[in-house]
């Protein structure tokens, strides 16, 4: 679940306020699919509404579910508004675009992106942290997060000592989204949690982040919109341009220092005592759509999968080899290095812990070492097909809750009410030899079953 | 070409604008007779920003690179940060905020330069061929850049945008097609939008050649409109979309000898040059035509080199 999958469940009014914010436009923007995008900005600049039957001509006969896909989208998100237009005979269906949106929009690609250009005076540049300093920041405060959630740490990570303000509660957030239960002394990770372990940066990024709005409005009694507004221009700024802590108002100051916490912004003090903040790259994917996520991730790579189930993963981060222990019986670790097997013992573990097996190959495809990243298919057949049987194979049985019929009247009432059962879809299993015939339906159809039996009686 | 993902639509686009007076002479031209919208050199500078704000906007991995066709050399008037990595700090990152303000910046000054340029100059046709190879080899860099370490992920990610306003300079065709001849190799998509009054035969074919759209708006005031709802889309998204299609395309070739477009000429059975008038021996590979026997030259309709 993405921002814009998000913003589809919210409310018209709420999502109609947002647009109001050229930083929210822009996002929204950005994280359409590449078809959706291409018809926002054919209209963006268009005054008038544009007929239906115009918008159904913009792409080829063949590819008619995606436009419709699109539209769709469009339609849920408020952007595209039912309208008519003068035609021929009397009035056409037609769409405009969000007026609020449009306008936003236009000012914003008039104007240029131009956040992060404010004046920096040059004494600030000198004690700004480097790329490679701010990755680090990132990826440890996100990894003692991870590393907390699976209970390999006792404390999540820690608040910068710069910023002063009331503290992240990320048990809180962790429970909101379902990930964890119990309190600080009895935590345990649920199902949810392990797959959101497999998930990437990109949307676990935004399943906390959506409970840190959504909780948000009753901590600080700022509205949605503030927070969200706050959080998208982050995600606008250059990895690394710092920008003033004291420019920012008493909420804003907060909503930083918990997304310090989180490793989205680094704080740092220039040399006359002034507090300033630098976006990581876990900002950047605040605004992005998954494409910058993807780039991301490929540069990460560190897992080649063999045909003999072997795994080995380049890397001595904790969470990362945390992560595989989940589903890999673990044959050795160096320093640089993880070896583990895929069994079916440990697979079924997996599976046993609410993870199934399209999201454990798609783990290993997506954290593919660059060397096998260009490899076609990245994870050999034969295992992926394998995890996949193995998965299969604990779903033999299936479980409904059934009613059985017995005792019919006569053969005859038994044959109508096991042709009407299959009618109804609820048919399970019948016997015609016992007795009268014996009959088993879904649980869901009983109500129906006894009015039917009732009435051919 | 690499198959495309539906989630990462991001590209490299490269616009090669041209910055020649014939370009804003045919837009001023134009004006007095057109009936809709009249394209003055300010608004066109303004529709051509919009038009690349828009596309950076469309995905924050976009990368754009903005190349200007003076009278006799190429230059580059913007490239997104992230293309020079080398010097990659948190200075220069600071200094590069702004594309539109850095292009118009960059233009003033180079329109400046021409100005001051003693007479002559003005007169030779814009350097298209130049900026092509230039534009190619940039794209190639970015793309061994990438494609190194990432394996064949590259290719069919970067797109050239030609706008050209002056009619073809014939004495540059055989660079222009060697450039065509090359964006086809690497799978380049050249589009092109010819904003003069007459349609452009080397667009067109740079067009045809690496499945590029070809344009030359009806309605020039409305440029912007024609930019956006036609090159903007990635590759992805354009595989379902209905583009423009080429009512027909000028196959003309110029001839070797005299840079003449010519329907009908000699083709070298060596070399395949081609000429306009029956010579004794090629210019180009030094093939000796004897004459009395069998002509090497035929003269024979000049079709499409591909």
């Amino acid at each position: 679940m993405d921002f814009i999958s998000w913003l589809e469940t919210l409310p018209a009014d709420t999502v109609g306020k947002l647009y109001t914010s050229h930083w929210a436009c822009q996002a929204v923007l950005r994280g359409l699919t590449s078809l959706a995008k291409q018809y926002v900005i054919r209209i963006l600049f268009l005054d008038v509404p544009v007929a239906t039957s115009v918008v159904d001509s913009w792409t080829l006969q063949s590819s008619k579910s995606k436009h419709t896909t699109a539209v769709n989208r469009l339609k849920g998100l408020q952007l595209l508004l039912p309208s008519t237009v003068p035609s021929k005979d009397g009035k056409a269906q037609a769409y405009i675009l969000h007026p609020v949106f449009r306008e936003q929009l236009r000012w914003a690609v008039s104007k240029g992106r131009n956040v992060g250009t404010d004046e920096v005076p040059s004494t600030v540049f000198d004690r700004a942290p480097s790329r490679d300093q701010l990755t680090q920041y990132a990826q440890q405060q996100w990894e003692t997060l991870m590393l907390y959630l699976v209970g390999s740490v006792d404390r999540p990570p820690s608040p910068s000592p710069l910023i002063k303000g009331p503290k992240l509660d990320v048990d809180k957030i962790l429970a909101g989204a379902h990930l964890m239960t119990g309190s600080k002394k009895s935590r345990s990770i649920q199902e949810q949690g392990f797959r959101f372990l497999l998930s990437d940066t990109y949307s676990q990024l935004w399943r906390l982040l959506r409970v840190y709005i959504a909780t948000g409005e009753e901590r600080s009694r700022a509205p949605l919109g503030t927070i969200l507004n706050f959080l998208l221009q982050l995600g606008f700024r250059d990895v690394g341009s710092p920008f003033a802590l004291a420019e920012l108002d008493d909420i804003q100051r907060n909503i930083a220092g918990d997304m310090a916490q989180l490793g989205l912004i680094m704080p740092f003090s220039a040399k006359d005592g002034s507090l300033w903040l630098a976006p990581t790259r876990l900002a950047l994917a605040l605004a992005g759509g998954n494409s910058g996520q993807l780039q991301h991730e490929v540069t990460d790579g560190f897992i080649v999968v063999e045909t003999n189930y072997r795994v080995y993963a380049y890397t001595s981060s904790l969470l990362q080899t945390a992560i595989l222990r989940l589903f890999t019986r673990c044959e050795c670790v160096l320093p640089n290095l993880f070896v583990g097997v895929l069994t079916r013992e440990s697979i079924s573990g997996a599976l046993a812990c609410g993870l199934n097996a399209d999201q454990i190959v798609l783990y290993l495809r997506q954290h593919a070492h660059p060397h096998v990243a260009s490899r076609t298919p990245v994870v050999p057949e034969v295992v992926a097909d394998q995890v996949r049987l193995w998965q299969a194979d604990t779903q033999r049985v299936q479980h409904n809750s059934a009613i059985l019929y017995d005792d019919f009247p006569s053969p005859e009432v038994f044959r109508l009410s096991a042709q009407k059962a299959r009618a109804l879809g609820v048919w399970l299993w019948e016997d015609p030899k016992a007795g009268m015939g014996r009959l088993a339906v879904l649980e869901s159809g009983h109500q129906a079953m006894r009015e039917y039996i009732k009435s051919i009686k | 070409m690499a198959p495309f993902d539906e989630e990462d639509d991001s590209f490299l686009l490269v616009v090669i604008l041209e910055t020649h007076e014939d370009l804003w002479s045919s837009l001023a031209g134009e004006s007095q007779s057109a009936d809709i919208g009249n394209l003055s050199l300010t608004s066109f500078i303004q529709q051509v920003l919009v038009f690349l704000n828009t596309f950076l906007a469309i995905n924050e991995a976009n990368k754009l690179v903005v190349i200007a066709a003076c009278g006799d050399h190429s230059d580059i008037l913007y490239t997104t940060a992230s293309l020079h990595r080398e010097s990659q700090g948190p200075k220069k990152a600071a200094s590069s905020g702004n594309a539109s303000e850095e292009i118009l910046r960059k233009l003033h000054t180079l329109l400046q330069e021409e100005a001051a340029r003693p007479g002559g100059d003005s007169a030779r046709p814009a350097v298209l061929a130049g900026a092509l190879s230039r534009a190619l080899c940039l794209i190639n860099k970015a793309q061994v850049g990438n494609g190194g370490t990432g394996g064949g992920r590259a290719p069919g990610r970067a797109r050239l945008l030609v706008l050209k306003g002056s009619p073809d300079a014939t004495e540059q065709y055989i660079s222009v097609m060697n450039a065509i001849f090359a964006a086809q190799k690497v799978e380049v998509v050249i589009d092109a939008c010819m904003l003069g009054a007459h349609d452009s035969a080397f667009l067109q074919q740079a067009a045809h050649l690496t499945d590029g759209v070809y344009l030359r708006p009806k309605h020039k005031g409305a440029l912007l409109q024609y930019l956006l709802t036609v090159f903007c889309g990635d590759a992805f998204s354009r595989s379902f979309l209905e583009l423009p299609r080429p009512a027909g395309v000028d196959f003309r070739a110029a001839c070797f000898c005299h840079r003449r477009a010519i329907d009908l000429g000699y083709v070298c059975s060596v070399c395949l040059s081609i000429f306009c008038e029956n010579v004794t021996d090629c210019s180009t590979c030094g093939t000796a035509f004897r004459a009395g026997r069998t002509p090497a030259l035929k003269r024979k309709a000049v079709g499409p080199l591909s």
